[in-house]
């Protein structure tokens, strides 16, 4: 009970010292917004290029050439054994018998010539194959999977383009690190922000905080309503981040729509989902009080 | 057998920062409802005996005993605690000039943070109507002159009814006139049995208020 008429003075506290003074805490606000922007840009365009990527990268292909002594048994055999092995690496495969990779050969405007005098129905030396498609670029996991087929009964060979899987990687490895260090980056500004703000705010109210300490505040009581005023003006910033991002996002949609029109190559900003955005805003709010706490701890420890 | 002392020093020595003794070896008691002055000049060390009591500052050695609780052997938050079943009033009285009269006697019962807002406002209202001031209780600080603030000090010091009461020289600002009604304040509230302690360097304003008087100079007893 005594908690709750604490936080309830601290929560009016928040709102009187935001509404009396508030110009002086739209600068905080739009501040704020703007890092709380680019960290939600981060996401937005992680997820945008997630889906990107989904649509126009094409993962390395895994080809597993039978022994033209294997029975349907043993495809049948490898095909089990590859939809058990194969999570999260494969997406799909594609069984092509020997026949029909000889009327497939036979089919083609270029290689007919070849397929009718060297080869025929009686005499074909083309293996069965499985073509399996990934949806991985890790090449360490391509490998395992590469060496498993490898190991299994009247597998002859096993064809896998590592380089292309490792450039693939390394491109993507590289554009998640980007998008991660600098939210991380950003995440540490905000808390800059948070912590100035917060000593600024102490600085302030000083004398209060001297007065209210003598007579038995405990820091609990103290640090309450800079929490509350924290709290809420990363929530308002938040909130008008969120207005700044849909903004922005619907604004450079145009502009890349007008480009995938000369390009073609289908890239679009998405808006941060709202449950996407809730958890930022959350994972804000933990750090907003984590930053609270120690700016007030360093005050105390400097008396300043 | 009930003991009747509610402050009790015992071989109470503190040292400031660069080996300044405030107070040596001192002990004494002060029975519940006691009503005393510390007296001495400035540097005598009566300022020090009232933050070692108030917790604000604690023993290098020796105890300081306050309703049976040594302060030197608690944690800093629960000194904190205890301070605010104490009512302190301060020299340069401390009043905070960004809220009205009202506001700066309820923060002690914020601090506390059981009372309803019926029970702050019914409490500010008597603690002023004690101290003269609840004409005033919508006023602004800096509209009060200097006997008016320091009791506005005061009943921010009452508001929530402590046991014990210290006062840093509450009188030291004020002319002879003021420094009487404060001091006739005093009196009313140690005939309602609360425990006070007040520091004054000019003994010849107590009078016949002095029923007890530990006179200190270089942080011993005096006389």
């Amino acid at each position: 009970m005594i908690k709750f008429n604490h936080h309830i003075r601290s929560f009016k506290q928040a709102w009187q010292t935001i509404l009396f003074h508030p110009f002086e805490h739209l600068i905080n606000i739009v501040v704020l917004a703007l890092v709380i922007t680019i960290c939600a840009a981060g996401l937005s365009l992680n997820n945008s290029l997630e889906t990107w990527k989904q649509h126009n990268i094409t993962y390395p292909q895994i080809m597993v050439y039978m022994d033209t002594r294997a029975s349907e048994a043993d495809i049948d055999s490898v095909q089990k054994n590859l939809v058990k092995i194969g999570k999260p690496i494969v997406n799909d495969f594609k069984y092509i018998s020997k026949q029909q990779a000889l009327t497939d050969l036979q089919n083609d405007s270029r290689t007919k010539d070849i397929a009718s005098d060297v080869i025929s129905a009686d005499n074909n030396p083309l293996p069965d194959m499985i073509i399996i498609n990934t949806g991985v670029a890790e090449s360490d996991a391509l490998s395992k999977l590469s060496m498993q087929l490898e190991q299994m009964p009247l597998v002859e060979k096993v064809q896998i383009d590592i380089n292309y899987a490792n450039k693939i990687s390394s491109l993507l490895g590289f554009a998640k690190k980007i998008t991660f260090s600098t939210q991380i980056l950003f995440i540490l500004v905000l808390s800059l922000v948070i912590y100035n703000m917060i000593r600024l705010q102490m600085m302030l109210k000083s004398d209060a905080i001297n007065v209210s300490r003598l007579i038995g505040a405990s820091d609990s009581f103290i640090m309450r309503p800079l929490i509350h005023y924290a709290i809420w003006q990363v929530t308002l910033a938040t909130a008008v981040a969120g207005g700044g991002i849909y903004l922005l996002t619907t604004n450079l949609n145009s502009m890349f729509t007008h480009f995938n029109n000369l390009f073609g190559n289908g890239f679009s900003l998405q808006i941060l989902p709202l449950q996407e955005f809730i958890i930022l805003w959350l994972t804000l709010l933990v750090f907003t009080v984590f930053t609270v706490f120690l700016a007030v701890r360093w005050v105390f420890r400097n008396g300043k | 057998m009930l003991d009747h002392k509610i402050i009790k020093f015992q071989q109470v020595s503190k040292t400031y920062r660069g080996n300044i003794t405030a107070i040596n070896c001192l002990s004494f008691d002060v029975e519940k409802g006691e009503l005393v002055f510390l007296a001495g000049h400035s540097g005598a060390g009566k300022s020090t005996i009232l933050k070692l009591i108030a917790g604000t500052e604690v023993a290098n050695s020796g105890s300081v005993i306050v309703n049976n609780i040594d302060l030197g052997k608690i944690s800093q938050n629960y000194r904190t605690f205890i301070r605010q079943h104490i009512g302190i009033v301060f020299q340069d009285h401390k009043i905070l000039f960004d809220r009205n009269v009202f506001d700066n006697v309820r923060l002690p019962l914020d601090i506390i943070g059981t009372y309803s807002e019926k029970e702050i406002h019914e409490r500010v209202a008597k603690a002023l109507d004690s101290v003269g001031l609840e004409h005033k209780i919508n006023a602004a600080p800096e509209q009060l002159s200097g006997g008016e603030q320091q009791r506005l000090c005061i009943a921010r010091a009452v508001v929530h009814q402590p046991k014990i009461l210290l006062a840093d020289e509450p009188t030291a600002n004020l002319d002879r006139g003021n420094a009487l009604k404060i001091l006739e304040l005093f009196k009313q509230f140690h005939q309602s049995g609360v425990t006070i302690l007040i520091s004054a360097h000019d003994e010849s304003i107590l009078g016949d208020y002095g029923k007890r008087i530990i006179r200190l100079s270089n942080g011993q007893f005096r006389g």
